[in-house]
């Protein structure tokens, strides 16, 4: 088993350590390729434990089952957020950083020691983070995500997240030194899209992180009385810097995957680079500005900041998205009618590869976070409509929608990429794989939706583990919401079996699944290769299927927002 | 996606702006620390006890 675990780390590659990608065509270096594998199956097993978290958090909100006591019901719930928002997503994040520098540059990771330094420190800080948490005991609670002061965290806690942040840090050097060098070598080119994506990803990383250090560095000052007192809005303002930050990074690098994968698994063109890079940029000046969302109802902060924060500038942010939301189809569409495979409106659609797991997990991202997680966080991001998702239970099911969907399938997506042509490994169960996306996206896509319900029409609070049936202290009754939960609950287990079987399909490849051969990864190829010119230029390609399905889009954006101001005028109805 | 980075003799601007990666980076380091943290931290601060 060992020889067989070490095997996953090697290729064929030349005298140079290069070896030429059958499926990409990239010329991928040891040193790169070694790495991604690395940090990937680091971010597989964090998902791991966070899932196990997840199936006891939700089987607690689900009060029919009642899992957990609420005095354990915090521990679980911090597990559950830091592996699956934290460590799941910076693993695989420092891989697509890899994937985005090196790999596509063609170029080797420089720096191979502080890649391995940052992976250490980060896997020896999650275990710390893990290990502090799980031995909380009064009078220190449970930090959830935010570790909020004066709330009594242990300074281990706020300690080994600092580390892991530095770690990410660490790791994230390698490929900042790569960019650095190839624009030293050619200062007057242009970057393909894709490492663009990736830079402008790891530029908001920077932001995310300097701001996550700022907060528990205040916050473990505190607890280890360097000084008397923290501020509660001081500490809340500096940590969503990290804590709504680092969920812009997973938007970012998960848009940068895809741009990739459409590219190879769907045969997708970049309509215009100018207008994706445009967007890009918009992130890069916006993207962050999310984070002020969660203070629209602090005190001390004036109206002018949260509007202009989260409105005006955040707005920036909004139309990048938008704009991706049509580029990506857009290219999907003009890639396949370019080959001859987009009859009507939508025949570049339902022609499309859906059997291939790839596809599916990538396609699914898009339109569930689109649909879903974009246009709730445009909502909430007004300061109006906000009050009725503020805390709510809505507000998790926003994230979910953002994080467990979009990214979460989108990084699915990249897995099982990678096994097939890095790890070169078929898939243990074609028919498993290809179920997973549809499995997952479906359930978790109804789980989400039914915690945002609870949340709008009922007021659900978040993080609280018996509200449905006990409200201590209270005559408020929010059992009408029950039938929520039931269905709730049904998906949410569903969804975790998704994530079981796409971590078995994922792992029992690796361990068991048949080496790859000369030519059998052609199937992960679009129709006519990769790259097949049609013989006019993009613009030339109809783009109607797309417009219409933006139109779609915009209908339900529009529907959506007019919905929560009525919602709003109907506020003090909610639950009655 | 192109698989090595493009040379752009005779650039439209806006290409070239884009091209300055790191400015970029910087222009928008400053923008979110002044417009973001720096802002919101002074009302904060600022706010007084009544």
């Amino acid at each position: 088993m060992l020889a067989r675990i070490t095997d996953l780390f090697e290729n064929d590659y030349g005298p140079d350590g290069f070896r030429t990608c059958s499926v990409t065509g990239l010329d991928i270096h040891r040193s790169a390729e070694k790495y991604v594998k690395l940090f990937g199956l680091t971010a597989v097993i964090a998902l791991v434990v966070g899932g196990i978290f997840a199936f006891n958090v939700a089987m607690t909100r689900w009060e029919l089952v009642g899992l957990l006591e609420p005095s354990s019901y915090y521990t679980h719930l911090s597990m559950h957020a830091w592996n699956l928002l934290i460590f799941w997503m910076v693993f695989m994040e420092i891989a697509i950083l890899y994937v985005g520098g090196p790999m596509i540059l063609g170029r080797r990771l420089p720096w191979t020691k502080v890649a391995a330094a940052g992976w250490v420190t980060m896997v020896v800080s999650a275990i710390g983070v893990n290990y502090s948490i799980w031995t909380t005991e009064a009078p220190n609670q449970a930090p959830l995500l935010t570790a909020y002061v004066p709330l009594p965290v242990s300074s281990l806690f706020y300690g080994m997240a600092i580390l892991f942040l530095v770690g990410a840090t660490i790791a994230a050097l390698p490929f900042f030194v790569t960019i650095w060098k190839e624009k030293r070598g050619r200062p007057e080119a242009t970057l393909p899209l894709i490492a663009f994506g990736a830079f402008v990803t790891g530029i908001i990383a920077v932001e995310a992180i300097l701001g996550g250090i700022a907060a528990f560095g205040y916050a473990l000052a505190w607890r280890l009385e360097f000084i008397a007192t923290a501020d509660a809005g001081v500490y809340r303002h500096l940590y969503w810097i990290v804590g709504h930050g680092t969920q812009q990074i997973n938007l970012v690098a998960m848009i940068t995957v895809w741009y990739f994968l459409t590219h190879v698994v769907g045969g997708a063109v970049v309509v215009s680079e100018k207008v994706s890079r445009s967007a890009f940029i918009l992130y890069l000046f916006f993207i962050n500005m999310g984070a002020a969302h969660h203070l629209l109802v602090d005190p001390g902060i004036s109206a002018n900041w949260r509007i202009w924060n989260t409105s005006y500038a955040f707005y920036g942010a909004a139309f990048a998205s938008m704009i991706h939301a049509f580029a990506i189809p857009a290219g999907i569409e003009v890639g396949r009618r370019r080959r001859g495979l987009g009859g009507g409106l939508f025949g570049w659609l339902t022609s499309a590869p859906w059997k291939n797991p790839i596809f599916a997990a990538i396609t699914f991202s898009v339109i569930l976070f689109g649909f879903l997680g974009g246009i709730t966080g445009v909502v909430m991001g007004q300061m109006q409509v906000n009050m009725t998702w503020h805390n709510t239970f809505a507000a998790v099911g926003h994230f979910h929608a953002t994080v467990a969907l979009g990214t979460t399938l989108a990084f699915m997506g990249l897995v099982f990429f990678v096994v097939r042509t890095m790890f070169q490994r078929q898939f243990v169960s074609g028919f498993l794989a290809m179920l997973t996306p549809y499995a997952y996206a479906g359930a978790m896509g109804i789980a989400t939706i039914m915690m945002m319900y609870a949340g709008i029409l009922y007021g659900v609070p978040r993080r609280t583990a018996e509200v449905v049936r006990n409200i201590p202290g209270s005559d408020f009754s929010l059992a009408a919401a029950t039938p929520l939960f039931a269905v709730f609950g049904i998906f949410a287990v569903l969804a975790i079996l998704g994530g079981v079987c796409f971590v078995a399909v994922a792992v029992g490849s690796l361990l068991f699944g048949d080496r790859i051969n000369e030519g059998d990864n052609d199937d992960l190829l679009p129709e006519g290769g990769l790259r097949s010119d049609g013989g006019k230029p993009v613009h030339a390609y109809d783009m109607r299927g797309t417009f219409t399905l933006c139109l779609v889009f915009m209908a339900v954006f529009v529907a959506s927002y007019v919905l929560n101001w009525y919602l709003l005028t109907e506020l003090w109805a909610i639950g009655l | 996606m192109p698989e090595t980075a493009t040379d752009t003799d005779s650039a439209p601007f806006m290409q070239r702006l884009y091209n300055r990666i790191w400015l970029l980076a910087a222009a928008a380091f400053v923008f979110f620390l002044l417009s973001y943290v720096g802002w919101g931290l002074l009302d904060i601060l600022a706010a007084t006890p009544r």
